[in-house]
């Protein structure tokens, strides 16, 4: 298979959720000696960027999204490891959990692939991510940004703590926030004083941009 | 006679408040209960009495015409089965997806071969041991999909959908009957409910399409109907609300589409609910070129028609008041309307919620009026529920303790939502001023029999314990005795007359007093 073809192989990988094709495909790629940030620029990414075009088009939905991002997140895997330091995340570095007592990650999934593919590194911390937590990382990592995600109202309700925590530790400056998840708003965006909303995995990706100026 | 097998498309009956004279107006609380009550979230999902008792006294509170609150439906079955969940301090459970029950098939294999002990298993029997319920006579239950979900976790489960059928087939099929038909004929035989309703968020627009939603959950939610007709139980399953988060992605054909997927997971009858999408920003009108085909041929079309959650939370109450009014502009005149504020955010302030329930009573008074701008809106100002709750709780809880004597198990509770509205008919008032007769509907297999009286002009409807002592000796003018499976078809006209001649001759139908039953066909006709 010539070079090109294993690209355009691989961005349909992504494109159409073959997950264990597009992992199979970036090493393929690799072995064919094409390089590693060739291969996220013209193989991967344009595959997650097209599903973000089809998903504004009503032709993709959800379950097509988490393949896709899924088939990604296996690609990326493989090309990962071998770029430059220099390479990674030139968009900017996030850090992105669900807040505590909420386990819901499916928006987070697709966050993370499509922030990915906006050119960020990300530092997915999970579910049920405590305020500490977020605390230490954010000292440890020094982010741009940090993305929080909640599911339920009640848990919306700690986004507001994780705020004042960041205000009380002296750090709110030095980041950006945006949010995101069912119960979410701009006006509450507004009102807990974060930098953005992201209504969906991809809008997040257009704020994400627009907060790193 | 009233026709009970209707019940179905017309869930908004069911909250209905056409009694008292206005549209009803209902809400999925819990949270926002929770809060307000200042109740741990260990202690409200945990203490069911105690959930609804709250739940019942908030709704009171703000005038909502059915009790508030409400629990974690998604969680129920899930946890039975042993799944682990997360119990916040201060949130709803949710279910740790990070260590889904099913991952495999062998996972599966060993859920199929584990006993599980409905009347017993995590929080059923909490369920079951409740006095009285959110709407008397339902059981509550979540869908097969959001079930599944539940059980794998949305990726691996759409995963399995489109790479791996077989799996995803196999864990619906054990959904609907391992654990749904089994656990809603456990609340049948224990609590006497007749009407189960499915919890569904995850199959919804755009979590799914309309056609991944008609072609791969659909006909799990026909299966568990089937299943629970056997047994006498009618399933409604509220999947395909149409939630597009973004208006630029509104779409009338996929709306259109979601309503198809909402009616057949509803048996067919055309009761729609637009809950948790942006209706305040959504055209109305792509609702009303839907329905046009039903009401041209003259169908009754319910609409259960959600305020938007974060409407709610943020307002501004203009903005909330007008949704109300457009939403019954739209559809009060011609569509059984009911409104519901979904899933109200915890912290929802007070005066947002007062200013629905009042711009829903003031607008949907019966007959709405043709213009509804001619109409004065009054919001009452209202002492924070904290006050309220000093001044009125023992008096509301005294009252509660008077109504759940009152309870009506199983097709009583049914039935009486239908023809209970009779008793405000001055024309049933008069011509039955002086009658005096009882009608007795014996549903065989059933835990209760319903029990129909009119005196003195008024009508009204006991559950009675379907033993065969008390059966026996009842007198009554006429009765009707069959399984509630066949009740429920010939009231909803799916048998033929020839038909129940033959259920008659074999003896699977008896009717006792047919002339009489004719006269309570007559009266219901009011």
């Amino acid at each position: 298979m010539v070079q090109n073809e294993i690209l355009t192989n691989l961005k349909k990988a992504v494109l159409e959720g073959d997950d264990i094709i597009a992992q199979e495909l970036a090493k393929k790629a690799l072995d064919q000696g094409i390089k590693p940030m060739t291969i996220v620029n013209v193989g991967i990414i344009p595959g997650i960027q097209e599903a973000g075009e089809l998903w504004k088009k009503n032709e993709y939905f959800h379950t097509d999204i988490i393949l896709c991002a899924e088939a990604f997140r296996l690609a990326m895997e493989i090309i990962e490891p071998k770029l430059s330091a220099g390479e990674k995340g030139t968009s900017g570095k996030i850090v992105i959990g669900t807040v505590a007592g909420d386990m819901h990650n499916l928006g987070k999934i697709m966050v993370n692939a499509a922030l990915r593919g906006g050119g960020f590194e990300v530092i997915d911390l999970g579910e049920d991510v405590s305020k500490e937590k977020f605390m230490q990382t954010i000292k440890e990592e020094k982010p741009d940004i940090l993305g929080l995600g909640c599911y339920m109202t009640t848990t919306m309700l700690e986004m507001r703590e994780i705020v004042k925590h960041l205000e009380n530790e002296g750090l709110r400056n030095d980041i950006k926030i945006i949010i995101g998840g069912v119960p979410c708003t701009q006006e509450f965006a507004d009102e807990i004083k974060v930098d953005a909303w992201g209504k969906d995995a991809f809008d997040a990706v257009e704020k994400a941009k627009q907060v790193m100026g | 006679m009233a026709q009970t097998g209707e019940r179905k498309r017309d869930l908004g009956s069911v909250l209905s408040s056409g009694d008292k004279g206005h549209i009803a107006i209902a809400a999925q609380c819990h949270d926002h209960v929770m809060y307000l009550t200042e109740v741990p979230a260990k202690t409200f999902f945990t203490d069911f009495n105690l959930n609804f008792e709250l739940g019942a006294l908030v709704g009171k509170y703000y005038d909502l015409d059915s009790p508030a609150g409400g629990f974690d439906s998604y969680n129920l079955e899930v946890e039975a089965l042993g799944g682990k969940l997360i119990y916040g301090e201060n949130s709803m459970p949710t279910i740790d997806f990070r260590q889904p029950l099913i991952k495999n098939y062998e996972d599966l294999e060993r859920l199929k071969n584990k006993k599980i002990d409905f009347y017993n298993a995590g929080r059923f029997p909490k369920i079951l041991n409740t006095s009285g319920s959110m709407v008397s006579g339902m059981g509550i239950f979540c869908s097969p999909f959001s079930l599944a979900v539940g059980l794998m976790g949305f990726p691996k489960l759409i995963r399995a959908m489109k790479k791996e059928p077989k799996l995803y087939h196999s864990v619906m099929s054990f959904a609907v009957d391992d654990v749904l038909a089994p656990w809603i004929r456990v609340q049948n035989e224990k609590t006497g409910s007749l009407m189960g309703i499915g919890a569904d968020a995850w199959a919804s627009v755009p979590n799914l399409s309309p056609k991944e939603m008609m072609d791969w959950i659909v006909p799990y939610n026909q299966k568990l109907e089937k299943k629970c007709n056997e047994f006498g139980v009618i399933t409604m399953n509220v999947t395909g609300d149409y939630c597009e988060e973004r208006l630029d992605k509104f779409d009338e054909k996929i709306l259109h589409d979601s309503f198809d997927v909402e009616i057949a997971s509803m048996g067919g009858n055309p009761a729609l609910f637009l809950v948790m999408g942006r209706w305040h920003e959504y055209p109305l009108q792509a609702v009303r070129d839907y329905t046009e085909k039903f009401r041209k041929e003259g169908k009754a079309v319910s609409i259960t028609a959600g305020i938007n959650a974060r409407l709610l939370r943020d307002g501004p109450i203009e903005k909330i008041i007008d949704n109300i009014k457009r939403f019954i502009d739209a559809f009060g005149r011609d569509h059984g309307l009911s409104i519901i504020l979904s899933n109200v955010p915890a912290d929802t302030p007070s005066e947002h919620i007062h200013a629905a329930v009042a711009a829903t009573h003031t607008y949907g008074k019966f007959p709405i009026a043709d213009n509804l701008d001619d109409i004065e809106l009054y919001i009452p100002t209202k002492k924070s529920f904290k006050e309220w709750r000093i001044e009125n709780e023992s008096i509301v809880k005294a009252k509660m303790k008077e109504e759940a004597k009152n309870e009506r198990c199983g097709l009583a509770g049914l039935l009486w939502q239908q023809m209970g509205k009779i008793n405000q008919n001055a024309k049933f008032k008069e011509e039955y001023a002086d009658a005096k007769m009882s009608f007795l509907y014996n549903l065989t297999d059933q835990r209760y029999s319903a029990l129909i009286t009119i005196e003195n002009g008024t009508l009204e409807v006991k559950h009675i314990e379907n033993d065969s002592d008390t059966i026996k000796n009842i007198e009554v003018d006429g009765s009707i005795a069959c399984t509630a499976s066949l009740f429920f078809d010939f009231t909803g006209g799916k048998i033929s007359k020839v038909g129940m001649i033959i259920k008659m001759l074999t003896g699977k139908l008896k009717v006792k007093g047919a002339k009489k039953m004719q006269e309570l066909a007559k009266i219901m006709a009011l």
